[in-house]
């Protein structure tokens, strides 16, 4: 099937669209990287397989179909059926007979599979009526887990492609450019930049050659809405790509994927496939006179090839290092010619604003930030994973609605927003909107959207420590701000969490601080600074509590804490069979005692009390 | 021509130029680094930072724009040179060139932790990036970020080194050791003869690879380039004047090949330490 002109195409959307509406019964099994690694192909087969037995047919009374990520993956392998949207969760192949049998055949629910809100203990048997999924909205990631990346003919069925038809029947490039701009959309990579502005400034310059290039090297560790939308609606991404290629001018892509991320590879190269096969990438796209083709390009691995510069180094075979600028990527970029570095999820969002209309993207959100922003929900919360939400909303939302509030009901202490070189945000912003200058103003970013969650039980001056040596292992090492920098800052850190902190540490962290943000060459370390700085501005006093009174408040570092036994122990002995180096003596059902001086600080007897007996100090 | 403001004063500029180049041109002192007058800028040292609109910038890759506004004294230039030098003392307390620029800016000792029994190399990379230049690319950084050094291909004598000691000549620290006797040269490790002259058998100043090299980049015949002092000096200037158009004109240049005297060190050493220099 090869369209030659937008009419064949549009013909196409409407019967996938028509065949979509006549089966809709569905049933979908999560093929996302988490669900994948828990076994969910094999359910995904044995389904079929029971499906078979029962004569039920595929694809006439029923589809059975591998998705994309759900973003809760901590509950995976997961099972949906639609359209009454029962959500079955830690699915096991063995469970394929009964759901088949009852959910299918019959109706009926599975108790035993459905998700129990953690906060309520109630079994939830929708879908959206999980607090987890119930206040996200959707945009981004409205079709991963509902439609088969893999295939072309899924993403037709819910209007894919209709915005790149729209451009080339109504627009011309500069019209698109109007519109992006209207609608507001900013960078969501990192730095926020007006994406039609960036596009119009490529669009300004003359040259025989443009690029486009989709980073989806998504270094954050622990990040991965950049992989679920590649693995999950590959042709979102390039649909994107497309529009913005044609906007500014371009007809070579490249789309630069970390080396970690092979299923997302899979799904693009079928996807690019595909859509070649179509008509819809390469010479005379749809018989027009856009050309554009797109290849793939497999990421080091580095950090710092995310930053645009670096990943134009890479992607021509150099070392991943940063380009001063200007000259801009956007003016001087991929082997010196025009380029447009755009993030994944940002070229995602553009099929929806010309679907939708711009005013529609301007209407969601908050101030200068519009549309949603897919965040990745980690750390000490109830509820992990990808949770996508309006501009503007609150940390709060995040964290307490969708997220369910703290692991273990303990107090809340903060949260760093933004990948690792993001600010750590305290309970008193906890209300503040979230949008990229309110964050910005509050000490940390947007980033690509890491949000770890923190506990009581967290030392801030650890997590600057921790954060400042992920990013001086991450650090090219061109520059000396960066280089020298966050050794040098890793080494105070370390001192003052071991204890041997002097008080005018604090004064050589502020001007080390000053020097690394603004003397750095990239933005890598122009931003590496925000963990210390944000812990600093918030919770100065523990930098002064390991420092003057060699305590670590948070419990958390080893050579200033103790463990003692208060009269809350019941005598139980559980920690002093826990305990390796048997320091902790007490006869059975009388207090327990810890000798400090065997005492290696190990943590095992605090974490094996079940009566809350160990306190530490 | 554009017309640019450092630090209130406006100066003439040609496009193309750098912040520090015209800054150069009419001594306004700017200290670097890494920067060399014969390579491309490279932006690494951040010694050469200036302010522009509040903004901390490498005026070595800035290029000049129109009504630029440039300060060169602020407090906030002050304390990011500052905090650079305080930086490189501690990674080489005993290098004499960040020493001397330290004293400038009235750091005398690092209040960091001093690293010892390194080498004073800063990694400005001018040595990796002279040797690609004139076409060796024997050396290069290896490892990542504060693990980074330079280094020859797995540790090994550097099989693309050609002993012309431009890497170690350039080095704004002198870190690169080498030794030099009338026979011949150790660098990285590797020894090398020099070249006898095609005309008289005495030793040139330049090692058999260098020779080879030439002959091959140029296109010439090697005995073009084994010459010893005497016998070049003989050659007439009209031999000269051919040579500098051949296609191998610009390695010639590079290697600043005067009437009769092929010099290695023709790439200037660059630590640059402006003239005048207020304390502060
Ligand atoms: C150290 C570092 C790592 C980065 N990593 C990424 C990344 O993984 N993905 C990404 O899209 N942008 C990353 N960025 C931001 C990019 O440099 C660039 O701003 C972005 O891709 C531009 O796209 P946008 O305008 O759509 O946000 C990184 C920046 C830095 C400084
Ligand atoms: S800031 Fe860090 S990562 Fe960026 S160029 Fe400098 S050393 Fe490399
Ligand atoms: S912290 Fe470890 S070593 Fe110390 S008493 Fe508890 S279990 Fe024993
Ligand atoms: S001596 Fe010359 S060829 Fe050898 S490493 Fe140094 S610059 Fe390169
Ligand atoms: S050896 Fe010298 S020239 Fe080479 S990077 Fe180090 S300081 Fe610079
Ligand atoms: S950064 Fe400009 S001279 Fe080094």
């Amino acid at each position: 099937m090869r369209f030659s002109n937008t009419k064949d195409l549009g013909t196409r959307i409407e019967s996938a669209k028509a065949a979509r509406q006549k089966v809709k019964r569905r049933l979908l099994v999560c093929a996302g990287t988490g669900c994948i690694a828990n076994g969910s192909l094999e359910i995904a087969d044995a389904l079929q397989k029971e499906l078979d037995a029962r004569g039920v047919k595929l694809n006439v009374e029923l589809s059975l179909k591998k998705t994309g990520c759900h973003g809760f993956c901590e509950h995976g392998p997961l099972v949906t059926f639609h359209p009454e949207e029962i959500f079955y969760q830690r699915v096991n192949a063995k469970d394929a007979a009964e759901i088949v049998e009852k959910t299918v055949l019959k109706g009926e629910v599975i108790d035993r599979l459905l998700y129990t809100d953690p906060t309520t203990k109630q079994k939830v048997t929708k879908y959206f009526d999980i607090p987890f999924y119930a206040k996200q909205q959707r945009v981004v990631l409205a079709n991963c887990g509902q439609i088969d990346p893999a295939a072309i003919d899924d993403y037709f069925a819910v209007g894919g492609y209709s915005a790149l038809k729209k451009v080339l029947e109504e627009k011309n490039p500069e019209g698109v450019i109007s519109a992006v701009e209207e609608a507001g959309l900013r960078g969501r990579g990192g730095g926020g930049f007006t994406t039609g502005k960036k596009w119009r400034i490529c669009r300004g310059q003359t040259s025989d050659k443009k690029y486009l290039i989709c980073n989806g090297d998504e270094g954050d560790p622990g990040a991965f809405m950049d992989r679920s939308i590649m693995e999950g609606d590959p042709h979102a991404v390039l649909e994107g790509m497309m529009i913005g290629a044609y906007a500014i001018g371009a007809n070579e892509g490249v789309i630069y994927v970390r080396h970690e991320y092979p299923l997302a590879v899979k799904h693009l190269e079928k996807a690019i496939a595909d859509a070649r096969a179509c008509g819809i990438l390469g010479e005379n796209i749809l018989g027009s006179n856009f050309s554009f083709d797109v290849s793939i390009s497999r990421g080091g691995g580095a950090f710092v090839c995310g930053e645009e510069t670096a990943l134009l180094n890479s992607v021509m075979g150099e070392t991943g290092e940063p380009r001063p600028r200007p000259p801009y990527p956007a003016v001087e970029g991929l082997w010196g010619k025009p380029t447009i570095i755009n993030n994944v999820e940002t070229l995602a969002n553009v099929p929806t604003i010309i679907n939708k209309g711009a005013k529609w993207f301007n209407g969601l959100g908050f101030k200068n930030s519009h549309g949603t922003k897919v965040f990745s929900l980690v750390g000490k919360v109830r509820n992990t994973g990808l949770v996508e939400v309006p501009m503007g909303a609150t940390l709060r939302d995040i964290i307490f609605g969708i997220g369910g509030g703290i692991l273990n009901d303990r107090p809340f202490k903060a949260v760093q927003t933004g990948g690792p070189s993001g600010g750590c945000i305290p309970a008193s912003a906890l209300d503040l909107p979230i949008d990229y200058e309110t964050l910005t103003e509050n000490g940390s970013m947007m980033g690509s959207g890491g949000m770890i969650v923190m506990d009581d039980r967290t030392c801030m001056v650890d997590v600057a420590k921790y954060f400042i040596k992920f990013l001086m292992g991450e650090s090219c090492g061109k520059c000396v701000p960066c280089r020298e920098g966050l050794r040098q800052m890793s080494y105070i850190l370390e001192n003052i969490t071991e204890g041997k902190g002097k008080p005018e540490d604090i004064e050589r962290i502020r001007e080390l601080s000053v020097g690394i943000l603004n003397g750095s060459l990239c933005a890598l370390g122009q931003t590496a600074v925000n963990p210390v700085l944000s812990t600093l501005k918030y919770f100065e006093n523990e930098y002064h509590a390991h420092i003057k009174d060699h305590k670590c408040p948070g419990g958390v570092c080893k050579p200033l804490i103790t463990y003692g036994i208060t009269d809350k122990c019941t005598g139980c002995t559980v920690c002093a069979r826990a305990c390796p180096v048997n320091c902790i003596s007490g006869e059975k059902k009388k207090l327990h005692l810890i000798d400090q001086k065997k005492c290696t600080k190990c943590g095992a007897c605090f974490s094996s009390c079940r009566f809350d007996a160990i306190e530490v100090k | 021509m554009v017309t640019i403001t450092i630090d209130g004063i406006e100066y003439e500029a040609r496009e193309g130029q750098t912040v520090l180049d015209v800054a150069k041109e009419n001594n306004i002192p700017i200290p670097s680094l890494c920067h060399h007058e014969a390579l491309k800028p490279w932006g690494a040292c951040r010694m050469c930072v200036v302010e522009l609109n509040g903004k901390i910038m490498a005026s070595c890759t800035l290029p000049v724009a129109k009504d630029q506004n440039i300060k060169t004294k602020s407090e906030l230039v002050k304390t990011v040179r500052k905090v650079v030098l305080n930086l490189l003392l501690a990674r080489c307390p005993h290098s004499k060139t960040i020493q001397q620029l330290a004293r400038l800016y009235g750091i005398t000792k690092t209040t960091l932790k001093a690293d010892e029994g390194r080498d004073n190399c800063i990694l400005c990379n001018v040595c990796t990036r002279v040797c690609a230049q004139l076409g060796s690319s024997a050396i290069a950084t290896v490892k990542r970020g504060s693990e980074k050094e330079i280094g020859t291909p797995f540790g090994e004598k550097p099989p693309d080194c050609i002993g012309c000691l431009s890497c170690a000549r350039n080095c704004p620290t002198e870190t690169i050791k080498f030794e030099e006797t009338d026979a011949g040269r150790i660098i990285w490790n590797k020894s090398f003869e020099m070249a006898e002259c095609s005309i008289c058998k005495a030793k040139t100043v330049l090692t058999k690879e260098q020779v080879v090299f030439f002959a091959k980049k140029s296109g010439l015949p090697e005995e073009y380039f084994a010459k010893c002092d005497e016998c070049a000096r003989k050659e007439t200037a009209e031999t000269f004047a051919q040579l500098v158009i051949n296609p191998g004109a610009h390695i010639m240049k590079a290697w600043g090949f005067t009437f009769g005297k092929l010099e290695a060190k023709a790439i200037t050493a660059s630590p640059v330490l402006p003239q005048k220099f207020e304390r502060s």
